[in-house]
């Protein structure tokens, strides 16, 4: 092999059938001659031509079954998968409906206590606005009149 | 039954239709799987992936397309990924079977020999060479060599699986069969010098 330069190109060239003619005698000659060659064509051709063949495989009677069986369980986990967000879909509407009265019952109450606790401190400190409104009044009035 | 029809009673949740589906493209998807993975245990286990997504995504499938066309391509895609997923443990195991063998027998190219046992083993040895070329070429030459070369389909049907025209598929198939040739050629001599 080591005094052999025929590249493998022309190796290929040659199992196509894309050289001239020849050439092709020239290498056709010359791998006759040379074993390495020879060995190195010969196997190639018996490696590459392997494709030519013909191998059909019959399925297996049980195909379908297990295609059945896979599918199922396939459909199972996709509708598990589904049903999560779906509850979870169904439950959000319901979920802030309930936060929303939850805050409205909250706002009414507060309300409600500040305008009770309001009203008492208004009517506590009333009287003695008025009075003392009433007793500024008077000390003015008599200022004025002195 | 055409398979407008067979398409139209699935999508009824017709079970029969089904199987009858299953039955009509069962060998063409087998071999089809096969022709890339060569191993029959993976190609029936991605036969059985094809029809379930088949079944799933049939609602998706265009009423205008081939049937045939499109599980052909929902074949080799399901082949080519697992045959991606699974390239690292495909390298290992080929090492290990390479260091649990004698080094000399497994890298000699084996004689010819009269026995059954051994005109099997060259035969064997052979066939994992070109399947080893064929795995080295870019997807798009492996496609359309293996779907040619390997499963026999027509030039016209590569062309029309592929979404490209004939002359660029052409153009692929001479591409990728210089290639594998080069890859045999390169490995048996890179096997005789050791
Ligand atoms: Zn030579």
């Amino acid at each position: 092999m080591s005094g052999c330069n025929i590249s493998n190109k022309k190796l290929i060239a040659l199992l196509n059938d894309e050289l001239p003619t020849h050439k092709k005698k020239i290498l056709e000659n010359h791998i006759q001659n040379c074993s390495a060659c020879q060995i190195l064509y010969s196997e190639l051709k018996q490696t590459y031509y392997i494709i030519e063949e013909n191998r059909v495989l019959t399925p297996n009677p049980f195909l379908y079954t297990r295609i059945k069986q896979k599918l199922n369980e396939e459909l199972k986990t996709q509708y598990q998968k589904n049903l999560k967000p779906a509850l979870w879909q169904g439950i959000k509407p319901v979920l802030f409906l309930a936060l929303l009265i939850f805050i409205l019952w909250g706002n009414i109450e507060l309300v409600n206590l500040y305008t009770n606790s309001n009203s008492t401190i208004i009517s506590n400190n009333s009287t003695e606005f008025f009075l003392n409104d009433l007793e500024q009044e008077v000390i003015e009035k008599y200022l004025l009149k002195d | 039954m055409t398979d407008k029809e067979l398409i139209q009673k699935i999508l009824m949740n017709d079970e029969t239709s089904f199987k009858t589906l299953v039955e009509k493209y069962q060998t063409m998807v087998l071999n089809t799987c096969f022709s890339f993975l060569q191993d029959r245990a993976d190609a029936e286990d991605i036969t059985q992936e094809v029809f379930i997504e088949v079944f799933l995504s049939l609602h998706k499938f265009k009423k205008n397309a081939k049937l045939s066309t499109w599980i052909y391509r929902i074949a080799v895609n399901k082949s080519l990924n697992y045959l991606r997923d699974t390239r690292k443990t495909r390298i290992i195991k080929r090492i290990d079977m390479f260091f649990s063998k004698n080094k000399e027998e497994k890298l000699q190219i084996p004689d010819n020999s009269d026995t059954e046992k051994e005109v099997n083993e060259v035969y064997e040895y052979r066939l994992k060479q070109l399947y080893q070329a064929i795995d080295s070429l870019k997807r798009k030459q492996k496609i359309a060599f293996t779907l040619n070369k390997v499963q026999k389909l027509s030039y016209e049907q590569v062309a029309e699986i592929m979404g490209l025209s004939i002359s660029a598929v052409e153009g692929l198939i001479h591409r990728a069969k210089i290639n594998v040739q080069k890859e045999i050629l390169k490995n048996l001599k890179k096997n005789q010098k050791d």
